[in-house]
């Protein structure tokens, strides 16, 4: 009998089907981010688009050129995890910043935190969240000025029920009186909406009419229309979690949010009067809210969760024991857990970050320790830091203690007795 | 008596398509004599065993051609009338290096039949009998059965574990024994369970093959008084249908909340472990004095033309049994002695069927994939039925490591394959564990 092809090879023979190849993983991530990403390109339009592109070009690029001059091999580039590195960098940037931003940001996250280190599988920190906060410390204001999303920006915007905005009149109104219309009209483009500055701006004249300080009104007026051009453009500093932030202690989240005139849908309004909720959780719940391209919308960044954990790429440990402990810490310190998940790119780091395989724990009780620290650390860097933001430092700081949390929960091997594994 | 409310099982594992459609219902066939047997005298565990015969001799079937040369081996005997041609040296596929004698048969073409062959002697213990048939352990570890029911004094034996669960893809040798042989198979469990003296049995399986449990209450049945006579209690487990359900120290934990410690057998829990092949060959020893000269041989794989169960003496090679089973339908890239999982690849088609060759399996393509750098996604981790860290003994190992690597018990690796099995990145986990555990074993 001739033998024509017949390998030799150590066992086993076959080969499981649901997990052929690293490419097949980074593939299935970039499926499951497309919802988000794609809600991204809707709420913000072309530019975001722009960024999305950017980055994952430079990622690509950069991992290429390296491995291409210093590795002489450029096999690694087939694996597909320059492009999902690229993509969570550009879901973690607002549309507004730079294109200089994401090109530095993925050449940092893929020639430092990844090929410095030997390349996918030896990097110690997730090189998205490298990437990130390397041109979040280095490019501060240009990362802060975010976007309002294509909804808030609709006709159909409803702003904070009508007590509020008189309450809302009647201060700035008392503060017009004190001749600060100035401050009164920045106030108020930081805070509203387009049409939303222009009503305001009419009830705040109208109720300053009769509390009769005319001279004042007229500058009020007309300092609050010179706004509104801007503001139309832009919100700065405009993501509901800063606002929250910047309020300190003493007000609940969504009383900050209205009484600041956050604006919310007209969808939200409708989704929350039937199902009794506050229509700040629906547009939050849903992406329309301020913030990066990707990290606005829970509900899609839960539905690609939700398809990795049923391909098997992620398992529920990390998330939930993040999410549980962000909450429960939240919650016990008097915040408002839910809206704080919400909101801020906590969503987009811990079922996508948080879940990178190379520089998380190993074993699920390493992957619950490392969650809980995250969740931890970010309710700490949210709380008492001076940026709005936390998830992200969070999870850096998280992967440097990986090799530790790993060192310390090996598996009992059967036959040993506990702690009979070194 | 049976156990069907909760199916058992174990923490990892992997779930391998179980290929079981192959020859799951093909009943067990018998070879015709080849021309020629070879048969290796290493035919399982220990020194291989020295021939008491000389080239030229006349041999008939049943007759010793072998004794053990060390204190652990089997006795070898002829599973055909013939000559003895000439003695050679050939490398069985676990690339272990053998002495062979190739048997040229009297009557090539005959179908052997059930009682011509040179009896056993029949004034011993059952033991002894045990001995003298030269049966091993079937599984595929080769361990002398006589010696592993030989219990020492100061080790007691509470459970007997027979393993039918066969959760290696594509075999059913064991599984076809039961729908044909069930009664017969009960018999031999009965005898292990009476040269053990134990009370408690155990008859695992798992459910893709429950259909054989209405021929084994049956046998139960029919075999009642038998077991009430012996006081014998045989309990029928079904098993989760999971990769490595069989493996024993699984078995064992799974049965009976006891773990083998590290490096110890089974009996150092307080258990023995058959297969169920094993017993089948204990029920031939002792009621028809019938020496282990033939065996199932599960010949399967997408590339065989007709997938059959054979039984076939000891000594037929692949060759013998791919012409039995019509050829290929393709030439195939793999040819595997056992199971894709655990089994052994193999060139050369003169391989012959040994004591443990539970199955051949032949498959179309090698899969033969490039690895790519271990990205620690931990799959092998909740894969490992042991609870070892794959990824890291292998970096370990990679790194030269190997102290290391023992340190982190890189021994207790049943070499199942369910890492490498899972691993995205393809990497030959196991290759490297049996590399570490040799030079591991070097270094000490």
């Amino acid at each position: 009998m001739t033998e024509p092809h017949i390998h030799i090879s150590a066992s086993p023979h076959i080969h499981s089907k649901k997990s052929r190849s690293v490419q097949t993983i980074m593939l299935y991530v970039i499926i499951a981010l497309l919802p988000t990403t794609i809600w991204g390109i809707i709420s913000f339009g072309y530019k975001a688009a722009i960024v999305i592109v950017t980055a994952m070009l430079a990622s690509v690029l950069t991992e290429f050129l390296i491995d291409k001059f210093l590795k002489h091999n450029t096999e690694s580039i087939k694996d597909l995890s320059a492009v999902v590195t690229g993509l969570l960098i550009a879901l973690n940037l607002s549309s507004e910043v730079p294109l200089y931003v994401p090109i530095i940001a993925s050449i940092f996250a893929i020639a430092v935190c990844k090929m410095a280190f030997g390349g996918l599988g030896n990097n110690f920190a997730n090189p998205a969240i490298g990437g990130r906060l390397f041109v979040m410390f280095s490019f501060a204001s240009a990362m802060t000025r975010y976007a309002t999303p294509r909804f808030l920006l609709s006709e159909s915007v409803i702003y904070p029920t009508v007590s509020a905005a008189t309450s809302a009149a009647t201060s700035m109104a008392t503060s017009a009186a004190t001749s600060v219309a100035t401050s009164a009209a920045t106030s108020m483009a930081t805070s509203a909406a387009t049409s939303a500055a222009t009503s305001m701006a009419t009830s705040a004249a109208t109720s300053v009419v009769t509390s009769a300080a005319t001279g004042v009104v007229t500058s009020a007026t007309s300092a609050a229309t010179a706004v509104v051009e801007g503001a139309n453009v832009l919100l700065s500093g405009a993501t509901p979690l800063s606002y929250i932030k910047s309020a300190g202690a003493g007000m609940g989240a969504l009383e900050t949010l209205e009484s600041a005139g956050y604006p919310f849908t007209a969808f939200a309004e409708k989704v929350g009067s039937a199902l009794h909720i506050n229509p700040y959780y629906v547009d939050a719940f849903f992406g329309n809210i301020g913030g990066s391209i990707g990290e606005v919308s829970a509900f899609l960044l839960i539905i690609g969760a939700v398809f990795l954990l049923c391909k098997k790429v992620i398992s529920y440990h990390i998330p939930v024991s993040y999410l549980a402990s962000f909450m429960l810490l939240t919650w016990v310190t008097g915040g408002n857990p839910i809206y704080g998940v919400l909101t801020g790119g906590i969503m987009l780091a811990c079922l996508f970050m948080a879940t990178d395989m190379v520089t998380t724990p190993i074993t699920h009780k390493g992957q619950i320790i490392f969650g809980i620290g995250c969740g931890f650390l970010t309710y700490f860097f949210r709380s008492f830091a001076s940026l709005p933001e936390g998830a992200s430092i969070a999870i850096l700081m998280m992967n440097v203690a990986t090799p530790l949390i790993d060192k310390y929960t090996h598996p009992r091997v059967m036959g040993h007795k506990k702690g009979g594994a070194k | 008596m049976r156990q069907n409310n909760k199916k058992l099982t174990f923490k990892g594992g992997v779930h391998p398509n179980d290929a079981k459609h192959y020859n799951k219902d093909k009943s067990i066939e018998r070879l015709p004599y080849p021309e020629k047997l070879i048969i290796a005298l290493s035919q399982g565990t220990g020194k291989p065993s020295v021939l008491t015969k000389e080239v030229g001799d006349k041999v008939r079937r049943g007759e010793v051609i072998a004794t053990p040369s060390g204190a652990i081996g089997n006795i070898i005997v002829s599973p055909a009338d013939g000559t003895i041609a000439e003695v050679i040296s050939i490398t069985l596929p676990q690339s272990i290096e053998s002495p062979a004698v190739v048997i040229k048969t009297d009557n090539p073409g005959k179908i052997p039949g059930d009682d011509d062959f040179v009896k056993i002697d029949q004034n011993q213990t059952p033991l002894e009998m045990i001995k003298s048939a030269g049966i091993v352990g079937m599984g595929g570890a080769g361990f002398p059965t006589h010696i592993k029911y030989s219990i020492p004094n100061d080790k007691k034996c509470e459970f007997f574990i027979v393993n039918a669960s066969e959760c290696e893809p594509c075999l059913c040798a064991d599984y076809r024994l039961l729908i044909e042989k069930a009664d017969e198979c009960i018999k031999g469990i009965i005898e292990c369970a009476k040269i053990l003296s134990v009370r408690s049995v155990f008859l695992a399986l798992e459910d893709n093959k429950s259909d054989a449990l209405d021929k084994v209450d049956k046998a139960l049945d029919n075999n009642r008084e038998l077991m009430t006579q012996n006081n014998v209690q045989i309990d029928v487990k079904v098993l989760k249908t999971k990769y490595p359900q069989g493996d024993e120290k699984n078995l064992v934990k799974v049965l009976t909340k006891r773990e083998v410690p590290s490096g110890k057998f089974p009996l150092d829990a307080g258990v023995i472990i058959s297969n169920l092949g094993t017993c089948y060959a204990v029920y031939e020893a002792i009621y028809k004095q019938k020496p282990l000269m033939e065996r199932v041989v599960s010949v399967t794989g997408d590339a065989i033309k007709t997938p059959k169960n054979v039984l076939s003496p000891l000594g037929a090679t692949a060759e013998d049994l791919i012409r039995f089973s019509d050829g290929f339908i393709e030439d195939p890239e793999k040819m595997i002695s056992g199971g894709p999982m655990m089994g052994f690849s193999f060139f050369n088609t003169e391989t012959p069927v040994v004591k443990t060759t539970s199955g051949l399996t032949f498959l179309k393509k090698a899969y033969n994939a490039k690895s790519t750098p271990c990205i620690s996604c931990g799959r092998c981790v909740n894969a490992c039925p042991m609870h070892l860290l794959p990824t890291r003994l292998f970096k370990l190992i990679k790194a030269g490591k190997y102290q290391e690597a023992m340190d982190e018990n890189l021994m207790d690796c049943r070499e199942c394959g369910c890492c490498e099995f899972i691993c995205p990145s393809n990497i030959d986990l196991v290759q490297g564990f049996k590399f570490g555990k040799k030079m591991g074993r070097m270094s000490k």
